[in-house]
């Protein structure tokens, strides 16, 4: 079968470029992969920020807790101080049974390290790469480069495939 | 470098039939336009193939879950110290109380300014001069906490029982320290709540009876023709228009209902991506027809109907499993809503009960007082009761408006921020697939480029509650 060479050539080099179907799947894998990596950074810094804030709500409510704990141990001591203990006595039989947090009262814990929070975008950004590596189009350099490829592939499956015929 | 390119080997038999096969294929693709013939490129199978890999390692859930752990130890030490804190505000009402006389002894005065100021505000009228009192019209509430029948009971008749309660003059209200509600906003929450889910539940399986009929309808005429084109028009509006629908039960009715239609479909196309309708059970055709319909995937009309790629099907899959997991959330919301409303109402039926006791202690403190007839220490059983309404009612209240009702909240949000990562992947998954596997072709890349324009898939970060 002959084939004129420059149908030919042309014929390789349209076949260097990634078929229309696959170019438009890596446009949209590759834009997909961006916005979830984009999306998932932005999330993960919301709640980082999130934390911070957590951890100060609890560190002003600890704080509180503990400020008005104080002038209460105080009125008990001041009972104490004066003999009088019913009043004391009396408050703590009241609210007997009730939770109270140790650590607060202790002025321990007053605020807590912020958790931190971490995604790995990489997997992700390689996707993107890669993708936008096929949807690019193509140089003739590129084309070329890929065709010669290709040639010598094919020379070498032709070559393999005659030394298997002659064993 | 072109002149490298040699093709033309030593003319053996074996490499004439194989050049002649190159050149075929060649000229095959130059008459076809070259739509899906190409050469193959080791470096950019190569590369895909990596991409696929570190795709399959990507671990997006590990944020969510996290998040999820976070979430368990924040509400720990919140629940801690909103206890903390109001242990140390009633101690603080208590010992104010206990200061008011000489003696040590309570302030009579200043308690049942506390309690009635207390009651106005919570219940709407404090009950500590009357007879009828409030512990006893709230009684069956209280001993059932949480139950939706006692709330609903204790809602239709309080407002005229109320009118049978006689308040002492000079009332003046108190906010309630608990910072929630009072009794009857309380209660019309739980009510509200309950007919909003009752009323979507009612109306997503109407959205579903209808939807199934529309899809039986088109389904029966899966055969080419304007009549069958009209058919698949009317139900590609009504599909898409129960998937974006505001009502969390049509979207998760439906697109269960098509998921699982889908689902056989992908079972019975297996991997071949064309099949005769006749071999196709009914609920493997509904869900051609769907994805034919609602999004121009597949080719129904053609003869036989073209099944789609089981790739693009896959993505239609984790697209409808979002939809559907969407929905779920916002159900669990609601019903969490629901939950908090009934948590709110029994913590208001709390606090009425024990201030209202300790009114009542209050005034027969204060008659034994007049009468001559008081023990030692008379106000202690209305502290007790006031400490109780501390304990049981204001605290838990506040827990429910501080931590547990935001908390929930965030969970719900955490979901929805997880079902959407999960359907990010799940339909970009068979896209990485397809580019990975490209060099062995055999997919339907336009199908799936077209799905993956076409479904659009929510936000990770549906709104990070504080």
């Amino acid at each position: 079968m002959r084939v004129p060479p420059v149908a030919l050539l042309v014929a390789l080099c349209s076949g260097c470029a990634t078929p229309r179907p696959i170019v438009d799947t890596a446009t949209l894998v590759g834009k997909m992969a961006t916005q979830i990596n984009d999306a998932v950074g932005g999330y993960v810094k919301q709640l980082q920020s999130a934390r911070s804030d957590d951890a100060d709500r609890l560190a002003r409510t600890r704080a509180r807790a503990a400020a008005l704990d104080s002038v209460n141990r105080d009125q008990e001591q001041i009972w104490r101080v004066q003999n009088i203990k019913q009043p004391g006595e009396l408050l703590s039989a009241i609210a007997a049974g009730s939770p109270t947090q140790s650590d607060v009262r202790a002025g321990g814990l007053m605020s807590t390290p912020v958790a931190t929070i971490h995604f790995d975008g990489s997997p992700l950004q390689a996707v993107s790469k890669v993708a936008a590596q096929i949807s690019a189009p193509k140089s003739a350099k590129d084309e070329f480069t890929v065709l010669e490829k290709f040639g010598e592939q094919v020379k070498d499956d032709v070559k393999s495939e005659a030394k298997t015929k002659q064993k | 470098m072109v002149g490298s390119c040699e093709i033309r080997p030593r003319r053996t038999a074996a490499n004439t039939v194989l050049a002649s096969r190159v050149a075929a294929v060649l000229i095959a693709q130059l008459v076809a336009g070259c739509v899906s013939l190409y050469v193959h490129d080791a470096s950019t199978q190569k590369a895909t193939s990596d991409a696929k890999t570190q795709f399959d390692a990507l671990k997006l859930t590990a944020v969510f879950d996290d998040e999820s752990q976070y979430i368990d130890g924040l509400q720990r030490d919140e629940r801690a110290a909103v206890v903390a804190e109001f242990a140390a505000e009633r101690d603080a009402e208590l010992i104010l109380l206990m200061q008011g006389s000489p003696q040590g002894f309570a302030d009579g005065g200043l308690l049942a300014s506390r309690l009635d100021g207390y009651l106005r505000s919570i219940a709407g009228k404090s009950d500590r001069a009357g007879r009828v009192k409030l512990w006893r019209i709230v009684a069956d509430a209280y001993e059932k906490p949480g139950d939706e029948q006692a709330l609903k009971a204790l809602r239709a008749d309080l407002a005229v029982r109320l009118n049978s309660v006689t308040e002492p003059a000079n009332v003046t209200s108190l906010p309630s320290p608990g910072t929630g509600p009072n009794l009857a906003d309380a209660l019309a929450a739980v009510e509200s709540a309950h007919k909003t889910l009752s009323d979507d539940q009612t109306a997503g399986k109407e959205a579903q009876k209808a939807l199934d009929g529309a899809l039986k309808d088109a389904s029966s005429s899966l055969t080419s023709g304007p009549t069958a084109q009209s058919k698949f028009d009317k139900l590609a509006q009504q599909v898409n228009s129960a998937l974006a629908d505001a009502n969390p039960y049509i979207r998760s009715y439906v697109s269960s209902s098509l998921a699982d239609k889908v689902d056989s479909l992908i079972a019975a196309s297996g991997t071949t991506s064309v099949k005769t309708p006749s071999t196709l059970t009914a609920e493997a055709k509904d869900g051609l027809t769907f994805v034919h319909a609602a999004l121009g995937v597949g080719d129904a009309f053609s003869n036989p109907p073209r099944v789609p790629h089981p790739n693009a099907l896959a993505s239609v899959q984790a697209w409808l499993r979002y939809v559907e997991s969407g929905a779920e959330a916002q159900i669990n919301e609601a019903q969490a809503d629901l939950a908090t409303a009934k948590a709110q109402a029994s913590a208001a039926v709390t606090q009425v009960y024990y201030l209202s006791r300790a009114a009542e202690a209050l005034e027969a403190a204060e008659h034994s007082r007049k009468v001559g007839t008081e023990g030692r220490d008379p106000f202690v059983p209305a502290l007790i009761y006031l400490a109780d309404a501390w304990n049981r009612g204001f605290e838990p209240m506040a827990q429910i408006a501080v931590v547990e009702g935001p908390l929930a909240k965030r969970r719900a949000k955490l979901l929805q921020s997880r079902n959407a990562g999960t359907a990010w992947v799940g339909v970009l998954g068979p896209g990485v697939a397809t580019l990975a596997a490209y060099g062995a072709g055999g997919l339907d890349p336009q199908a799936l480029a077209s799905l993956l324009q076409a479904l659009g898939v929510g936000a990770i970060a549906v709104g990070v509650n504080k």
